[in-house]
């Protein structure tokens, strides 16, 4: 029943249809749109590859990309080990580990214009909390430009996707926490085995699939941030603080140059995806 | 059990929403008429309310006519109706950049007014050469939607505490900043996450011959980085130079800036009559002033000349145009708005008229809108259109951040105009 | 567990964690009922004065029930639609004979890249697509893309927890003469509960804040979900920061009601896994 090739094909369908048409084929569209000088509207010309030409030489572009890389790493380093530490103990069910749970979700319901006003009055270098506290406690020489600078803004917008995000990646952890068998973690108390030991030999192993998947996750979502930059500095001053996607929709539908910001889209949707692929094949999925 | 709950809940979600995608009201029948009328603000009602208030009025006296708004924020909106143009989707009047009018009348997409206009008797209802703005090889495009009349607004009982008077030259403008900036108090609040929000430094250009040559720069005869715009950059850096702006400058919008200047917290706005209303509306109405910026000496062109025109005009889609019971009822409506009763309840919401206006105006009730109308009324300025929505957004944009970089350091004066040579020249 | 003093170290870790997590939240509260001018300018005060103002003119402005109405129906038809069609597509991934063992590789591998899409790439294409079926300004046109966004996100989670189940049960139910339908439903379904709850969670939040196809797609004012709410309140020359705040904070509330509820399934659908298992 399980090889029965009716069978195969009807489970399978429904997904690929609807996610070919509207996922691949549109993808496909933005590839063709790379390779013409489409501004949106109008004609479209073919124009070869004159636009990925012009991206190697775009200051902007690839500030936009080393912006992106940094918030990639800042929020990594922060989110994995967090997010996990979160799960681990909401998984001892504690009274009221319910009410955290939820707590530690808010900020990524939170809409991102409110989030974005909310950090600002924390980050803004002169009226900000942070600044003043330092401030306060005579630590003057330890303020920042956090926000609105020329360099430190992607650190901080790192620190601020990953605030948003903790919570969710911490649900993605605790379900895969719940699905390891309480008996192996008994069986190994009997034999002696302290706390230390069954994070590091029984846990960690058993939820190897939930950390690929919050890998997968937290690096593709990294990339591809946009709201959060958009409302925070939208992509400024003067573009200093554009991600990939941020200027990549910058360029799409507010300079008029649609084709170009799909060329740019490609770049990063072939990194992403070389990440992702790259990522999948090291751990050696076991499809059966 | 739940999943048949759940299946219920489905069946009933798709049927209501069957029923709502079953087509939209496309009422053209004899008696109905429906105006499909896209702005490029999400709440019109609030935001748009003189476009609003005599939409209301003229329904109440055309009852077999309904003008329905689509709105959404501006960005949106724009990447929105480009949309609509590949699928031939666009509402029937819509707002447009007038930067945009060229591109979407070669392509068939709105309707040539001059015809009709001339013959309802709207063109009359403008002052010559006003709609200028919105004509593409002679024919008329669109209609206007509002006065762009940028300003300073100013804070009296601030300048009164400093002994400051109202600036009427660029040096006593210099002045005035480092008098406040001295006292620790903001001279100009300006928020820089708000690109577009660059008014007065348009002027500074349209002083230095901005429209003497901008013909010839988007055609490749003149270059933008000419020595002329560098001095008005020269002055952009000057005004920042000499401490206008507060240090969170870079971290605020305008819509932040206004609430600054409302609280008192700084001496001036750089802004326009646009926002008359919300001033109006504050506690400290009864202390706000305006002035149109400060007269710069040694210009190209003469010295009161300033941005005194209009702003985003209403287009008729080829569409609409066609449907020739649409065509009588969207100039049915263009009569109205235009004629004396629109421009009077316009005037009732804060906002000046586009067309011309005889009504008065209550100065008790409306100190600041009133200030506002005398500053129109002003004799002697030269009023031209405003820049940016002169040349292509694109252009128009890069043109903005190239002002903020120089005002914040980040550009110097001949890496500004070269950046937008470099835009225009894409 | 034992409560040792590193038990209570690493619980008190985690409430600080959490009161940083919540403190924007509630902030965002108080900030609701305070007043534009003292948003901007006292940013740490609390409100002078505390009424509901800004929620009755955000109520005023917005058609929230219809916005709920909208929100809703879009949210559930893509929900149910969005975990049928995955957990069939995953289900063939994961336990299913194919005749070639690439292709299913392959299968699993298409549907991941997808998670690299930005859905700005998506918003022209898709939009005529819309066009083509005839659904622009209907709440399908947000549906159907919905549904498609949910699929590679889908496969990741449910095929990334169904390997690790043990197939014993499934092979004993066939054993038994069950059919596929009923195998489904009666045995694998049960056992990822909790997968299920995680993965409605994060579709549902998802789509219920989505916004650029949600502003680009829908035009007529009686079809707008609640995530254009916040919208409504940016003017062209103003914004009513409190109000729309307020707004923000009536989006906000029904999706923790919602988590809140569905984390109990979670706990659920685990004790009633162990013990099947």
């Amino acid at each position: 029943m399980l090889s029965n090739k009716k069978n195969i094909i009807l489970f399978s369908i429904p997904s690929f249809l609807f996610y070919t048409v509207f996922i691949i084929v549109s993808t496909f569209s933005t590839i063709k749109y790379s390779f013409t000088d489409f501004s949106g509207i109008g004609k479209a010309n073919f124009v070869g590859m004159e636009n990925y030409k012009r991206l190697l030489t775009d200051e902007i572009f690839i500030k936009s990309c080393s912006n992106t890389i940094i918030i990639l790493m800042v929020s990594f380093l922060l989110i994995l080990p967090i997010s996990f530490f979160l799960a681990y103990v909401l998984d001892w069910n504690f009274k009221g580990s319910s009410a955290v749970k939820a707590l530690n979700f808010t900020p990524y319901i939170i809409a991102p214009v409110i989030v974005a006003t909310i950090w600002v009055f924390l980050l803004d270098p002169t009226m900000g909390v942070i600044n003043n506290a330092l401030r306060i406690v005579g630590l003057e020489k330890l303020q920042q430009e956090w926000i609105g600078g020329n360099t430190k803004t992607p650190y901080s917008i790192g620190v601020v996707y990953a605030w948003q995000s903790i919570g969710y990646y911490a649900t993605i952890f605790l379900a895969g926490l719940k699905t390891v068998p309480t008996e192996i973690y008994e069986a190994s108390s009997i034999e002696g085995a302290n706390a230390w030991q069954k994070l590091r030999y029984i846990t960690l192993p058993m939820i190897k699939d939930s950390i690929v998947i919050v890998i997968v996750l937290a690096v593709n979502g990294a990339l591809k941030i946009f709201e959060l930059v958009y409302q925070m500095t939208n992509g400024g001053p003067n573009h200093k603080s554009e991600t990939a996607v941020t200027y990549m929709y910058y360029i799409m539908f507010k300079s008029g140059k649609y084709s170009y910001g799909s060329a740019m889209a490609v770049v990063v949707l072939v990194a992403c995806m070389i990440f992702t692929l790259i990522y999948i094949r090291n751990v050696k999925d076991n499809l059966e | 059990m739940k999943r048949r709950l759940l299946s219920l809940v489905m069946a009933a979600g798709l049927l209501v929403s069957l029923i709502t995608g079953c087509g939209k009201s496309e009422a053209s029948s004899e008696k109905k008429v429906t105006i499909i009328f896209g702005d490029q603000v999400a709440n019109v009602e609030e935001s748009s309310k003189y476009l609003w208030d005599v939409a209301q009025e003229f329904m109440k006296k055309n009852p077999d006519i309904t003008i329905e708004f689509q709105g959404s924020d501006h960005e949106d909106y724009i990447s929105k109706l480009k949309m609509a143009t590949q699928s031939d989707s666009l509402p029937d009047v819509f707002w447009i950049e007038p930067s945009m009018l060229s591109e979407f009348s070669e392509n068939g997409y709105i309707y040539d007014l001059t015809e009709d206009a001339k013959a309802r008797g709207i063109m009359d209802r403008f002052q010559d050469g006003m709609l200028d703005v919105n004509m593409v090889d002679g024919k008329l495009y669109g209609l206007p939607s509002e006065v762009m009349l940028p300003c300073y607004y100013y804070n009296k009982e601030i300048f009164k505490k400093y002994n400051l008077e109202v600036p009427k030259t660029w040096d006593e403008f210099l002045e005035v900043c480092k008098v406040l900036s001295a006292e620790g108090v903001t001279p100009i609040a300006k928020g820089a996450l708000s690109n577009w929000s660059v008014w007065n430094w348009q002027n500074i250009f349209v002083r230095y011959g901005f429209f003497n040559d901008i013909d010839d720069i988007l055609n490749g005869e003149k270059s933008f980085n000419n020595d002329n715009f560098i001095h008005a950059y020269e002055k952009i850096k000057e005004l920042s130079d000499a401490g206008a702006y507060a240090e969170n400058v870079k971290t605020i919008d305008y819509y932040q800036a206004i609430e600054v200047f409302l609280a008192g917290n700084a001496a001036m706005l750089d802004s326009g009559n646009f926002a008359c209303r919300d001033i109006e509306n504050s506690e400290i109405a009864n202390e706000v002033g305006c002035f149109s910026y400060p007269l710069i000496e040694n210009g190209v062109t003469d010295e009161m000349t300033r941005i005194g025109t209009f702003n985003g005009p209403y287009a008729v889609s080829s569409k609409a145009a066609s449907d020739e019971a649409k065509k009588e009822a969207i100039f049915k409506f263009f009569e109205f708005y235009y004629g004396e009763e629109g421009a009077q309840i316009v005037a009732n919401t804060n906002m000046l008229p586009t067309s011309k206006f005889s009504g008065t105006v209550d100065a008790e009730k409306n100190p600041v809108f009133a200030q506002i109308v005398d500053l129109y009324n002003e004799e002697g300025w030269s009023n031209q259109f405003q820049p940016y929505g002169y040349m292509a957004t694109n252009v128009a944009d890069t043109w903005a951040d190239s002002m903020w970089g120089v005002a914040l350091g980040n550009y110097t004066p001949e890496e500004a105009a070269e950046k937008v040579e470099q835009e225009i020249r894409y | 567990m034992k409560k040792s003093k590193v038990y209570y170290v690493l619980l008190f870790i985690v409430i600080l964690v959490t009161l940083l997590m919540i403190f924007p939240f509630v902030w965002t509260i108080v900030m609701s009922f305070k007043t534009d001018n003292d948003i901007i300018n006292a940013p740490l005060a609390l409100p002078k004065v505390w009424n509901f103002d800004n929620y009755v003119r955000a109520l005023k402005t917005l058609n929230i029930f219809a916005m709920y109405k909208n929100t809703f129906i879009v949210v559930v038809t893509t929900q149910i639609v969005s975990l049928v069609i995955t957990f069939m597509s995953s289900f063939a991934i994961c336990r299913m004979k194919f005749q070639n063992r690439k292709i299913k590789n392959l299968l699993y591998t298409y549907y991941l890249l997808g998670i690299s899409v930005p859905v700005y790439i998506l918003l022209f294409p898709i939009y005529r697509i819309n066009i083509r079926l005839g659904v622009l300004d209907t709440l399908w046109s947000l549906i159907l893309p919905y549904i498609a966004i949910t699929i590679p996100f889908n496969t990741l989670l449910f095929v990334g927890f169904m390997k690790g189940f043990p197939k014993e049960l499934e092979e004993a139910a066939i054993i038994d003469g069950c059919d596929l339908i009923h195998l489904c439903i009666r045995v694998v379904v049960p056992i990822l509960k909790p997968v299920i709850a995680t993965v409605t969670i994060f579709n549902v939040i998802y789509n219920w804040n989505e916004f650029p196809f949600a502003v680009t797609y829908i035009s007529s004012s009686a079809n707008y979900t609640i995530s254009l709410a916040t919208s409504m309140f940016k003017g062209a020359y103003s914004r009513d920061y409190s109000a729309m705040i307020a707004a923000a904070v009536l989006i906000m509330i029904p999706q923790l009601i919602f988590y809140a509820l569905l984390q109990k399934q979670i706990i659920a659908g685990m004790t009633e896994g162990a013990v099947k298992a």
